[in-house]
C-alpha cells in the first residue's frame, strides 16, 4: 500500500455546480491566454470549456442535483452508455476511444433531453445549435494539441471562441 | 436486370422476445440463478438513487440495442423503477473493454494451495463472470464493492492470499 496521497485525490469530487463554475475559469483563462497571442494555448482551454458546459448539462438534465458528487466511475458509466447507442446513421453517440467528446456530449445531451420529453420548439432548437456548436469546436479541438507548437490563426480561434461562448451563456438552458 | 435482394441485418427482436427477456429478468432480480445474469445496482451519493448495471450474454444472443436494454432494466425493475438513475445493460465483453468493471478480486494462492474448485465456487459465490476454459474472473464496479468482497472472501477463504487489482482505462 502507498503511504501517500496525491494531489488529485486530494480534490474534491465534481458537482454540478464546481463543473459550471469550473467551465467559467477555464473560459476566462482562455481569454488571458489569447491576449498574451498564446493562441494554440487560448483554444485548448477554449475546448476544455465546451466539454465542461456539455457535461454539465448531461449531469444537470439526467437529474444530478447541484451538489451531488459525480465520481469518475458514474461519469464512465454513462460515457459508455452513449458509446453504446447508434444514431440512425450507424454511428455511435460517442466514438469509442476518445476520452473529450465534446460533439459525442452535445450528442448524448440531445438524445437525453429527448428520451425524457417535454421539449419545447426553443428547446429542440437550442439543442440542436449546441450540436452545431460542438461540432464547429471538435473540427478545431483535440486534446492533443498540448503536444504540439504550432500558431493559430486569428479567424479561426474567433470562431471556436464565438461557438464556445454560446455554450457558456446557454448552459442553464441546455 | 438482375434484381439483388439484400436481408435486413438489424434488430429482429419481436414483442414476445421482449417480453420473455423482461420477464427472465424480473425473476432474476426476486431470485438469482447460477445461470442468469449479474447485476450490480450503484448507489450515487447522496440522490436516493442508483445505476443499474445489467452484465449478460443475452444482450448479444438477442441483438438488443443499448436503449432497449435500458427500457427492458426499467420494465422489469417495476415501481422501483423510479428509483434508477442509469438503466445499462452490456456483456461481459463490453463491460471490460469499457472498463465499467475496473476492479477484480483475484487469489495470489500457490497451484495446490487451495484447490481451484473451491476458488472457483468461492468467487462465483460474489457473481464471478464464467469464462471460456473454466475460467472465471470476480470483477466489481466500485472500490467499495470491491473491499467489501475482498474482505468476505479473506474471512471465508484466507489461504486463498485474495488481492485487489484495478484496471487502469485510456489515458485521458
Amino acid at each position: 500500500m502507498k503511504d501517500y496521497v496525491t494531489f488529485a485525490e486530494r480534490l474534491a469530487p465534481d458537482t454540478v455546480n464546481r463543473l459550471e463554475r469550473a467551465a467559467h475559469h477555464r473560459y476566462e483563462s482562455a481569454n488571458v491566454l489569447w491576449k498574451e497571442k498564446r493562441r494554440l494555448a487560448a483554444l485548448y482551454m477554449l475546448g476544455y470549456t465546451a466539454e465542461i458546459c456539455l457535461a454539465t448539462a448531461y449531469f444537470r438534465c439526467a437529474g444530478f442535483s447541484p451538489n451531488a458528487e459525480i465520481d469518475r466511475e458514474t461519469r464512465n458509466r454513462r460515457m459508455a452508455q452513449a458509446r453504446l447507442i447508434e444514431m440512425p446513421n450507424g454511428d455511435t453517440l460517442m466514438p469509442a476511444r476518445d476520452a473529450h467528446p465534446i460533439l459525442g456530449w452535445a450528442r448524448f445531451l440531445e438524445y437525453e433531453r429527448t428520451r425524457v420529453g417535454n421539449l419545447s420548439v426553443r428547446d429542440r432548437q437550442r439543442l440542436r445549435e449546441a450540436v452545431n456548436k460542438a461540432s464547429l469546436i471538435h473540427s478545431y479541438w483535440c486534446p492533443s494539441l498540448r503536444y504540439k507548437v504550432l500558431d493559430f490563426g486569428e479567424e479561426a480561434l474567433q470562431k471556436v471562441q464565438k461557438a464556445t461562448k454560446w455554450l457558456l451563456d446557454n448552459q442553464p438552458q441546455l | 436486370m438482375p434484381v439483388i435482394k439484400l436481408t435486413a441485418t438489424g434488430s429482429v427482436l419481436n414483442d414476445a422476445d421482449k417480453s420473455a427477456i423482461v420477464a427472465q429478468l424480473n425473476k432474476e432480480l426476486q431470485s438469482p440463478t447460477d445461470d442468469g445474469p449479474v447485476i450490480f445496482e450503484i448507489p450515487l451519493s447522496g440522490e436516493g438513487k442508483f445505476d443499474v448495471l445489467v452484465v449478460w450474454e443475452k444482450w448479444k444472443e438477442k441483438a438488443v440495442p443499448a436503449q432497449t436494454r435500458s427500457d427492458m432494466i426499467l420494465a422489469a425493475y417495476g415501481d422501483k423503477k423510479n428509483k434508477i438513475a442509469l438503466p445499462q445493460g452490456v456483456t461481459y465483453q463490453e463491460a471490460i473493454e469499457q472498463n465499467l468493471l475496473p476492479y477484480a478480486v483475484i487469489p495470489m494462492a500457490r497451484k495446490n494451495e487451495v484447490s481451484a474448485e473451491l476458488l472457483k465456487a468461492s468467487m462465483k459465490k460474489y457473481g464471478a463472470f464464467t469464462l471460456p476454459g473454466e475460467k472465471v474472473d470476480l470483477r466489481l464496479p466500485t472500490i467499495e464493492l470491491a473491499s467489501d468482497i475482498h474482505k468476505k472472501l479473506v474471512d471465508e477463504l484466507p489461504k486463498a492470499y485474495w488481492s485487489i487489482a484495478q484496471s487502469i482505462g485510456p489515458v485521458e
